[in-house]
């Protein structure tokens, strides 16, 4: 049923943000061709600004229209008048969670992933294609700072994305959930459970990296000075701590959301 | 005659405001049930806890031997009293999606109901009118072979020949040995084809009897006696 489930939460999303990402690409490319054959000063030279301002707008746009958009649709199929149908399906309650959470965060993480890819175009555009040697430079430049391999620190960066895209879905999704307990007002309700989600987020992580960034300098201390090797450990310690509470709140999250799915579900 | 639906003890609260309270319930396999009561009874109330949509304060419920869940869900068709599909699919995608979910939907059932009433299966939801979009969710939930319909409101907000139209679809198109419960406050135009009715006020039942027995003891249609017990 979960596969079923995931079918057509991926065709119902996908006719929005398929475009979507295609387009901010699209936009890249393009702005990265123009700075690769430099028309600086030309009468191309506006066309290249002009396509600096959508790109810039366009990121801007992705990630909020996906954010808001999931959130709409998150609460339409699942509190709203969608959601007779959803919760009347024969699917147990966690299945029709886990395709809400799941297609979110693939959503999220292609926006992120778009991101991230159209800046490297930019890149490529603005410098070429670096050489062999440049390239392992880079590559182990990469890596040194955080203390290991290229490919070790690109799965750090990628678990942290995760990280993050699986506790700030699961963050709006139990604020609305939160929100539907409420016989009236569901809206602000599940707003002031964001924001109290949000502010008790921020005080216990801000709390926790307080207590680790003292003991991370007191190890600096011990030893002579601030060196590579010390920055590069603190840096991948960040990283990893960072992933290891945002994984967990979006835990405490999803718990919320699938204790009110199966015990409190109230579509009045 | 096999147990489709059985209530316990059955309460849902609101709040502080009681909306059903104590109703205990059992309801026979291949029935015609009517569900009556006014407005803010508790009709939907119950509905709502049958099909999952709400959780009871206190009581059990069993649909065909089981409580409210996969199974329940798996031998029960309902049609709520709004539009609760997506307006911006497609009949035929909508169609589809009844046909991977339930294994008991009918497509052929279906795609043949909208040819009759010259629905175009390309046509988009928000496209139709507030009728033709309840006729299309009544050919939807009326083309599973379901063990109970549980229909609420079928035929409120829409004109006689729609109503019409409604009433023969539910008639000609459920199993015989399924039961079909509807709510409804507009007696008069269902009473021909009620094999039983449940009165309900104020959050009870009030009357649980066969729409013979009230026409044999009271001498009256169903009707005259409903407007009788919830006179304002």
């Amino acid at each position: 049923m979960l596969g079923k489930l995931l079918k057509y939460e991926f065709k119902d999303l996908g006719k929005l943000f398929l475009p979507l990402n295609a387009i901010v690409l699209a936009i890249a490319v393009l702005w990265a061709a123009t700075l690769a054959i430099g028309i600086d000063g030309s009468h191309l030279g506006f066309i290249s600004t002009s396509l600096m301002i959508l790109y810039v707008f366009g990121i801007m746009a992705l990630f909020i229209i996906t954010a808001v958009y999931l959130a709409i649709r998150f609460y339409k199929t699942m509190y709203g008048s969608q959601g007779y149908l959803t919760h009347t399906l024969p699917a147990v309650s966690s299945s029709i969670l886990n395709s809400k959470v799941i297609a979110a965060l693939a959503w999220l993480f292609l926006a992120l992933l778009i991101c991230l890819i159209s800046i490297l175009i930019l890149m490529l555009g603005i410098s070429g294609f670096p050489d062999a040697s440049d390239f392992n430079a880079f590559q182990t430049a990469f890596g040194k700072a955080f203390g290991t391999s290229a490919f070790g620190a690109a799965c750090l960066i990628i678990a942290v994305m995760i990280s993050f895209c699986f506790d700030m879905s699961m963050m709006v999704f139990a604020s609305l959930s939160i929100g539907q307990l409420f016989s009236s007002n569901r809206i602000p309700a599940a707003i002031g459970a964001g924001v109290v989600c949000y502010v008790i987020q921020q005080a216990i992580s801000s709390a926790g990296f307080f207590i680790l960034g003292l003991d991370m300098l007191n190890d600096l201390e011990s030893d002579a000075g601030i060196t590579l090797a010390a920055t590069s450990d603190f840096n991948r310690y960040i990283l990893l701590a960072s992933a290891g509470v945002m994984f967990l709140f979006g835990v405490v999250y999803y718990v919320i959301c699938f204790i009110i799915t199966k015990k409190k579900l109230n579509l009045e | 005659m096999s147990t489709i639906l059985e209530c316990k003890n059955l309460s849902k609260a609101y709040g502080g405001k009681t909306a059903l309270s104590h109703v205990s319930l059992s309801l026979n396999g291949g029935h015609i049930i009517g569900l009556l009561g006014p407005n803010g009874s508790g009709k939907t109330t119950l509905i709502k806890l049958i099909n999952g949509l709400l959780t009871p304060s206190e009581g059990s419920l069993l649909v065909g031997g089981h409580p409210v869940g996969v199974e329940s869900k798996r031998i029960t068709s309902y049609l709520p009293d709004q539009s609760y599909l997506n307006a911006n699919l497609k009949i035929k995608e909508i169609i589809s999606y009844f046909d991977d979910f339930y294994n008991d939907f009918d497509k052929a059932r279906a795609y043949d109901m909208l040819e009759k009433l010259s629905i175009h299966p390309e046509a988009k939801l928000k496209t139709m009118s507030k009728g033709t979009k309840e006729k299309v969710q009544l050919i939807l939930v009326m083309s599973r072979r379901a063990k109970l319909y549980i229909l609420d409101e079928p035929i409120a907000g829409v004109d006689p020949a729609a109503r019409d139209y409604i009433l023969n679809t539910i008639l000609s198109n459920y199993e015989e040995d399924a039961t079909i419960l509807i709510s409804t406050h507009l007696i008069s135009d269902i009473e021909n084809i009620l094999d039983e009715v449940i009165f309900i006020k104020d959050g009870q039942i009030v009357l649980n009897s066969s729409v013979d027995k009230i026409r044999e003891e009271n001498g009256k249609s169903v009707d005259s006696l409903f407007r009788e017990v919830f006179k304002c």
